[in-house]
């Protein structure tokens, strides 16, 4: 059943392409991604008509876009991407970037093959969940910063952590936008969300974040695949998690202040959640100022999770993680809002792009990217869900043109948690994972049972519609060993 | 004591992403018990009651907040309630209001640390879709948790 407005039309404009024609007061057009089977889902929720919400805000330019794995979120749908140009009163809303600021994944790989875990993956994965605290609102008992060192997290980012002897300098390199957005402003971010990231520096929360120790099981650009170190066979580790409390709070601070400020420009929003400031407003800079800061807290909190990732490592196989070859291989956010460079209508602007549920995918020879993947495009991870696979790829051309360098973030919940819960109850989930060969440590059953690999859309159907679609590339295809969720 | 009963006057709703509550109450002051009672369900998991018995001693603290309408203070009412649910682990038991219109409200409010673990991390409190009205003799709110 269709939950989208009466007269909000649908037109399908190729395999894998959908667009939703300008109507009443959307100010550019809606184009989703997804090929009829996922579009049945799309169709099933709100998301098309919050990809036409957002179509309505101003200043937005290009399309409001739809990725294969969206679903309804609150305001801004989750996979959407929309571009705001300041000179044409473009606005930023901490509803498109979300409550959990540069959430994102970052993929370490290692010189073990997947037959190296066996007998080992059970300590392995007990050494994890030991030394990573997960969970909600887990923190450390003792690995908790003073206020002062929560500052130098909000302006430093990953880089904190580096010089801090959590990880190696090169691991920089390999994190988007270097692991630290610049133009952070920590005196905008509040104490109250200062005090709920003080102990969360390096834990991986609770929902739908993870870590998951996997092995490469297929390669589809076996150069490319060796160029990040993902041979076949290769154990890898995915990192899922983003800024924690200290994100959320930034975020919910916030939406008054947008909501106010909206309605002082006279900004008729569609959705309150969709609250937002014009780019040039002193709220604006202050949100933007205090978001950077987050996703800053953000990247840290990857690096040392990472960190303890290798130590855990090493402490299990007896061996240094240099020996082991425990490379970053990247790390990428995909709820975030960043002024980039972008084409629209034959000129070139610096844009407000915001990223919902979705992952920048910036092409080969693209200047923002390092010199090491620049004859490559940016490293995309997509995760998928507990009991299948996980992706990586990379970034496009078409990507550059079509979705202002974007394409999806994961596989897309297609149940809610309770239907999830209520279609599982009664099951043993773990002993149905181990079955499977998966070690799943997790916090709470609950979040196991919400979590199913049958409450998601299946990755590879959302990851073969970027690539058809020609907004990401296929390299590589991960498959789950051990599972540690909150 | 286990339950799969939510508070009275609290239903869950389905949210692809998040989780929905729907509560009703006959007077505003119930409302607001009520939400915050649906909001301490969601984050056991919706299946387990406070096991009261083996509660440690509860404690009273003033709450005063403001803001435009009802459904904004009713959000402002339960970040506060999450906010000492995170940071200092303690569940909301009870309120009595001193004041509670519109736009307004001072309340006692009774707490308790939480007995057991948390189960469902609820990011934030959020606007869309909520709402907070009275239609006859009858309130309802609807409020959408990012989770």
């Amino acid at each position: 059943m269709s939950k989208t407005q009466p007269g909000l039309e649908i037109r399908r404009l190729d395999q894998h392409r959908w667009l939703i024609p300008r109507r009443g007061r959307m100010r550019v057009e809606g184009l989703i991604f997804a090929d009829e089977r996922l579009m049945r889902d799309i169709r099933g929720d709100q998301a098309v008509q919050q990809v036409a919400n957002v179509a309505m805000l101003p200043g937005i330019v290009g399309r409001s876009i739809g990725m294969p794995d969206i679903h309804w979120g609150y305001g801004f749908a989750i996979g959407g991407v929309a571009a705001f140009d300041p000179e044409a009163g473009g606005v930023v809303s901490p509803g498109g970037v979300g409550y959990d600021i540069n959430c994102g994944v970052r993929v370490l790989r290692s010189d073990l093959v997947a037959d190296d875990l066996r007998g080992r993956l059970p300590g392995l994965m007990d050494e994890l969940f030991r030394s990573i605290p997960a969970g909600v609102g887990r923190g450390y008992d003792k690995f908790v910063l003073r206020p002062g060192d929560v500052r130098e997290v909000l302006t430093h980012g990953a880089r904190w952590a580096v010089e801090a002897g959590l990880g190696r300098g090169e691991d920089l390199e390999r994190i988007e936008s270097g692991g630290v957005l610049e133009g952070a402003d920590p005196d905008e971010v509040s104490d109250r969300a200062i005090q709920r990231g003080r102990d969360q520096v390096g834990t991986v929360g609770s929902g739908n974040h993870f870590i998951e120790v996997g092995w490469v099981d297929e390669v589809y650009d076996e150069s490319a695949a060796h160029v990040l170190g993902l041979d076949p066979g290769t154990v890898t580790v995915f990192i899922h998690s983003g800024s924690r409390g200290l994100g959320y709070q930034v975020c919910d601070d916030y939406l008054d202040l947008m909501l106010s400020t909206a309605r002082r420009h006279g900004i008729d929003l569609p959705d309150r959640q969709l609250a937002c400031a014009p780019l040039d407003t002193p709220e604006a800079k202050r949100y933007l100022g205090a978001m950077r800061a987050a996703a800053n807290f953000a990247f840290a909190n990857r690096q040392v999770m990472a960190h303890r990732v290798r130590a855990a490592f090493e402490k299990t196989f007896g061996r240094s993680e240099e020996a082991l070859g425990m490379e970053l291989v990247y790390d990428v956010s995909h709820n975030n809002a960043k002024f980039e460079r972008h084409v629209v209508e034959g000129r070139e602007r610096e844009l407000c792009v915001h990223r919902k549920g979705a992952t920048r995918a910036f092409p080969p020879g693209h200047p923002d990217l390092g010199e090491r993947f620049r004859d490559l495009g940016q490293p995309v991870l997509i995760p998928g869900d507990m009991g299948r696979y996980s992706y990586v790829l990379l970034g496009t051309h078409g990507a550059y043109q079509e979705t202002f360098g974007s394409t999806c973030h994961g596989a897309g919940r297609r149940m809610s948690r309770s239907q999830a819960k209520r279609q599982t109850r009664g099951r043993d989930l773990r002993r149905e994972f181990q079955e499977q060969g998966i070690e799943v440590r997790a916090s709470s059953g609950a979040t196991v049972a919400e979590e199913v690999p049958e409450a998601y859309k299946d990755v590879a159907d959302v990851v073969d519609v970027v690539h058809r679609a020609g907004i990401g590339r296929k390299v590589a295809r991960l498959r789950p060993l051990g599972v540690l969720k909150g | 004591m286990h339950s799969e009963s939510a508070p009275p006057g609290v239903t869950s709703f389905d949210h692809t992403a998040d989780v929905g509550l729907e509560v009703t109450a006959s007077s505003l002051p119930q409302l607001f018990v009520r939400a915050a009672l649906g909001a301490a369900w969601l984050m056991r998991g919706e299946g387990r009651d406070p096991d009261e018995a083996a509660e440690p001693e509860r404690t009273a603290r003033s709450l005063r907040l403001s803001a435009d309408d009802v459904a904004a203070l009713l959000r402002a009412w339960l970040r506060e309630l999450l906010y000492w649910q995170e940071t200092e682990r303690l569940s909301f038991r009870a309120a009595r209001f001193e004041v509670l219109d519109g736009q307004s409200l001072e309340a006692s409010v009774t707490v308790a640390p939480e007995v057991g673990e948390p189960v469902r991390e609820i990011k934030g409190v959020t606007l869309h879709g909520l709402s907070a009205e009275r239609l006859g003799g009858e309130w309802t709110a609807r409020v959408i948790f990012d989770v």
